[in-house]
Parts: C-alpha cells; sequence; structure tokens
C-alpha cells in the first residue's frame, strides 16, 4: 500500500527546510565579512540582502510549520532533495545581485553547480569578480562538499531519531560512529583541520610565486576548497592555468586525492589506522582504474603527437585526470583543446575516470570506487561459484575498515545505482544532441555535469540553451543525491497528484 | 606501566591536563577527546600516502613517455 502525503508530512520536511536555509544565511556572514575587509561595499549590500532574505525565510517557515516529530525515512529523503533545490534558490540571489549573471537561471546555476561539487561555470567576467562573491562560490563549493545537511545536523539539529535518515538521502550514507551529530562534528573537524593545512600550503607557494600577501591567502584558500571538496571552481577564468606554476599544480592535486577519500577512511587513519590506506577497498579500486585510464590518456597523448614531452604529459594529462577521476573538474587545458587537441584514445580515458569519480562518502560525485570494486567482486564470486564444485562453500571477502563479505543484496544495490547513473548520462547526452551538439561532446558534457566532475569542452557557457542549462541543473542535481531521494521526491509528487484526480 | 620495583608508575596529573587534545564529539554528548598527537600522525601519514599516490602515477606517465621516446 503506497502512503497518502499528508499536511504532518509537510510541517515535518518544511520545518527541517527552514532550518536549513536559516543556516544558509549564517553561512553569508563569512563572505560578508571578506567583502568589508576588502572594502567592497556594493558586495557586502548584496549578502546583507541575501542573508536577511534567507534569515526571514527560515524563521517564518520554521515558526509556521512547528514540529517535534522526528522525520521518517520518506520525509528524510524529501528533505534532502526540497533542500537543495531550496537552498540553491536563496543562495543565489548574491550572486544575481553581482551583476556578474545574465539571468537568475544562469546565478541558480552557477549556485547548483558549488553546492553539488560539480564545477561547471557560467558566469561572466570571473577575472572581476569581487572578492566576496568569489569567497561565497568557494564557500558553497567547501560547504556542499561535506553535505548541507551535514552543516545543519551539526550546528542547527537536535540529535534525533531520524537525522541519519536525512544525512542518508544526501549521499553519507555510513556512520562514523553510532551517533549522527558526532558523525557530523567528525567530518567538519576533519575538513577544517585539512582547510587550515591546504591553505597554508597553497598560500605559502602563491607568496612565493609572488603574490601579495592577502592575494596569496585568499587565492590559496580558495583553490584548496575546490581541491578538497572536489569542486572545481577557481577564481580566475584560466582556472589553474593562471598561476602557470607546477608546484601550485602538485598541491591541488595532493588535495584532489585526499577530498575524493572516504571520510569513514580519514576518521580511521586519524584515529591511528594507518595500513587501512593499504588495505581499504576503495583505495586498491582508485590506483587500479586510475591506472588504467592514465595509460589510455598518456598513450593517447604521446601518440598524437601534442602532448607528447614530458612536462606536458604530467602538468596536463596526469593533472586532467586526477581531476576526472576524483570528481573535481580543476584545468591546465584551455575547453577547446578537448576537442581539438585530445586523441580519441586520451578521450575515453577522461571519459572512464569522470565515469567511476571518488569514493562513497566523500565529497566527490561519480559512480564510486566502492560500486565498481562490489561490481567486479561480484562478477568474480560468480564465476568461482560456477567452476568450483557444486558441495564447495564459496565466499568472496573485501576490506572496508574491517573485512566484510560479497553478498547479492549489496551487488544489487550497487548495480541499481550504476544502472541509473547510466540513465542519467544518456538523458543528458540526448539533451545535448537535441540541442545540435555532436555525440561526443554532449556525453562528456552530460557525464560531467550528472557525475559531479566539472570539466568542460566549451559547451557550458552563459550562451548556451536555456533547455540545457535547465538539463544540466538537474542532472547536477540528480548526481548528487544519488536517485534515491529524487525518486522519492517524484514518487510524492505523483501520489499527490493521483490523489487530486481521485477527487 | 611498573618501574624496578615493580611499582605502578603513573603520570603526574599534571602533567595529564596539559596534554592538548581535542574534542570530536558534541557538547551534548560524551565526550571523545583525543591527543591531537594522534590527528597529526593521521594527517602526515594522509599527506604521504597521497604523495606517493602522485608519484606512482607520476612514474606510470615517465614509463609510457621512455616508451615512445625510444
Amino acid at each position: 500500500m503506497i502512503r497518502r502525503v499528508t499536511k504532518q508530512d509537510f510541517t515535518i520536511v518544511f520545518h527541517y527546510v527552514g532550518r536549513i536555509i536559516l543556516g544558509i544565511g549564517f553561512i553569508m556572514l563569512v563572505p560578508l565579512v571578506t567583502s568589508l575587509l576588502s572594502k567592497e561595499f556594493s558586495a557586502a549590500v548584496d549578502f546583507v540582502i541575501g542573508g536577511s532574505i534567507c534569515f526571514i525565510f527560515g524563521l517564518l517557515v520554521i515558526k509556521f510549520f512547528k514540529t517535534e516529530k522526528s522525520p521518517e525515512l520518506f520525509h528524510a529523503m524529501l528533505i534532502t532533495a526540497i533542500t537543495w533545490l531550496i537552498a540553491c534558490l536563496f543562495g543565489a540571489i548574491p550572486h544575481y545581485l553581482s551583476g556578474h549573471f545574465g539571468s537568475y537561471l544562469d546565478a541558480y546555476f552557477d549556485v547548483m553547480s558549488g553546492f553539488t561539487t560539480t564545477g561547471l561555470s557560467i558566469i561572466k567576467d570571473l577575472d572581476h569578480v569581487s572578492n566576496g562573491l568569489n569567497m561565497w562560490r568557494h564557500i558553497l563549493t567547501f560547504v556542499g562538499g561535506q553535505g548541507i545537511v551535514v552543516l545543519a545536523l551539526t550546528f542547527l539539529v537536535k540529535a534525533s531519531g531520524g537525522a541519519f535518515k536525512i544525512m542518508a538521502g544526501e549521499g553519507k550514507d555510513e556512520a562514523l560512529v553510532p551517533s549522527v551529530k558526532h558523525t557530523s562534528h567528525i567530518i567538519w573537524n576533519i575538513s577544517l583541520w585539512m582547510l587550515v593545512a591546504g591553505t597554508l600550503v597553497l598560500s605559502v607557494i602563491a607568496w612565493i610565486d609572488g603574490f601579495s600577501f592577502s592575494r596569496g591567502l585568499l587565492h590559496g584558500m580558495w583553490m584548496f576548497m575546490s581541491a578538497w571538496s572536489t569542486g572545481g571552481f577557481a577564481p580566475m577564468s584560466q582556472n589553474a592555468i593562471f598561476y602557470h606554476s607546477f608546484a601550485f599544480e602538485i598541491g591541488n592535486q595532493i588535495f584532489m586525492i585526499l577530498g575524493s577519500f572516504n571520510f569513514v577512511l580519514h576518521y580511521k587513519v586519524w584515529r591511528g589506522k594507518t595500513n587501512e590506506l593499504w588495505k581499504n577497498i576503495e583505495i586498491r579500486s582508485f590506483l587500479i582504474t586510475m591506472s588504467i585510464s592514465l595509460f589510455l590518456v598518456t598513450v593517447g597523448l604521446a601518440a598524437g603527437g601534442i602532448f607528447n614531452g614530458l612536462g606536458s604529459l604530467i602538468r596536463r594529462g596526469l593533472f586532467i585526470m586526477l581531476s576526472a577521476h576524483t570528481g573535481t573538474g580543476q584545468m591546465t587545458i584551455y575547453a577547446a583543446q578537448f576537442n581539438h587537441s585530445w586523441a580519441q584514445m586520451a578521450m575515453l580515458g577522461v571519459f572512464i575516470a569522470m565515469i567511476i569519480g571518488g569514493s562513497m562518502a566523500s565529497t566527490a560525485g561519480g559512480l564510486k570506487n566502492m560500486r565498481v570494486a562490489v561490481i567486479f567482486k561480484g562478477i568474480w564470486h560468480e564465476v568461482k561459484r560456477i567452476i568450483s564444485p557444486e558441495s564447495a562453500y564459496i565466499s568472496t571477502k573485501y576490506h572496508h575498515v574491517k573485512d566484510m563479505t560479497i553478498n547479492s543484496d549489496l551487488v544489487r544495490q550497487a548495480a541499481l545505482i550504476v544502472l541509473s547513473f547510466f540513465a542519467l548520462f544518456t538523458i543528458g547526452t540526448i539533451a545535448g544532441l537535441f540541442c545540435n551538439y555532436s555525440l561526443d561532446r554532449s556525453g562528456f558534457e552530460a557525464i560531467s555535469a550528472g557525475a559531479n566532475v566539472g570539466l568542460s569542452n566549451g559547451i557550458t557557457s552563459y550562451a548556451m540553451p536555456t533547455f540545457l542549462k535547465v538539463m544540466y541543473i538537474f542532472l547536477m542535481w540528480v548526481g548528487r543525491l544519488e536517485f534515491m531521494a529524487v525518486y522519492v521526491f517524484f514518487g510524492a509528487i505523483g501520489i499527490m497528484v493521483l490523489k487530486r484526480k481521485k477527487a | 606501566m611498573t618501574n624496578k620495583n615493580n611499582k605502578k608508575v603513573t603520570m603526574p596529573q599534571s602533567y595529564l591536563s596539559k596534554q592538548v587534545s581535542i574534542n570530536w564529539a558534541s557538547k551534548q554528548e560524551n565526550p571523545d577527546r583525543r591527543p591531537v598527537s594522534e590527528s597529526i600522525n593521521g594527517f602526515f601519514s594522509e599527506m604521504l600516502f597521497a604523495v606517493t599516490v602522485f608519484l606512482i602515477l607520476t612514474a606510470i606517465v615517465v614509463s609510457i613517455w621512455l616508451v615512445f621516446l625510444i
């Protein structure tokens, strides 16, 4: 029997949505302070307006939809799906007021890209954006990487039985410790310690490269946020090329690798279990698939003869591959070079890396290393079962924090998500074809949006068709929430429509 | 821990209270205090691991480049 959507369901869902929007208002204080310190008073006004609207809306919604009830799984999925849509609506206010976006849809696109850690951007004249707006864009990425809901659970919501369900809806479905509040505290503790260390490393490199103190500090912080959150935004339109610094690129690659790791893994290593790094199935899977795709890219580029110098192969080939596989999207080549300079074999390597993505419960998107590993282990398990005597007991194990055994439920769940991802990529590709882009370009951009990567071959720009902007927003949203919350969201709408028709 | 005379030795309370630690839990929960040194070790292990991964990947690129050079 399918449940009915009642008034009480709305109350629970919007109560939590209101709290999270209130949280967005609080976060706007950071770019506001940045604007004031940088003496950008016009940008400061944008954040005062944006923050005030968030506070007013959040407080009104909390007051209007008052409840003490804990959310059930159904509510949790709806809260997650709706929060991400509404948070982008409010987060886009300072974007739109800045005058760097052609329409509110463009501003919405940029915020969705930031929150989902995709990194595709349709901003105009990025090189002259205020420090305040740049801070806001990178904070969106940083907060989105840890999860909007995780942030709310840490600071705004009392620990409750339903809290973990909301977190699971956002893709963070592994509890580090039994308490959800404790788990979200750990995620933020790790990220903030890394923020301090990463900002220091990249800022020092920027200062050595000749940046002024404040500019080096800001660029170091923003590029760290972009790499650690596997976001891909950059404060300059040339992205990572702007810095012309091999050391800066190496620093970014190290933080991209770390950012794509599972928070459970970070926690275990920070608690002394360092050997987990070599034993964990996600890391092993990442090393294998990264090596295979890097092989394809390097051979493709070297044979193609355009990036055949060793320096070029490392600074462009390896960087782009790490950026693709970790789902970051930072670029050391211009978007058009994908169309003209990259051999087909190299493009295949990038496709594979983008589709697979990073680890579960990390800031990265894509199919995830764990699912790929579980499916391959599942295939191996079946082969072993068939070639063994019928009376033999077959068991296939893998290590993720502890030794685990492959079972049909695990393989089925992984396969369902993988199938859903491929359906999403297909929808995105068809949308690109509909707008008269070629198959390879449409496929590339659709995978980049759906797997929350952010590499672009030039389709994504403020001049692209409105239909495609809406489609890519949809792809980024669905890919980040990993389907279940979105299915429940559309299911709830379907139930309401059917009920109204019957009435 | 015991000394030569098999007597139990404990660290003075004043020393223990000076150890720097981080509370990983929220205020509403039981504290989960861990020494900072433990987290710093973990952080450097992760950094070292990421650098190692980067070097392995660079070695793959160099190997393929050498093959094409020959």
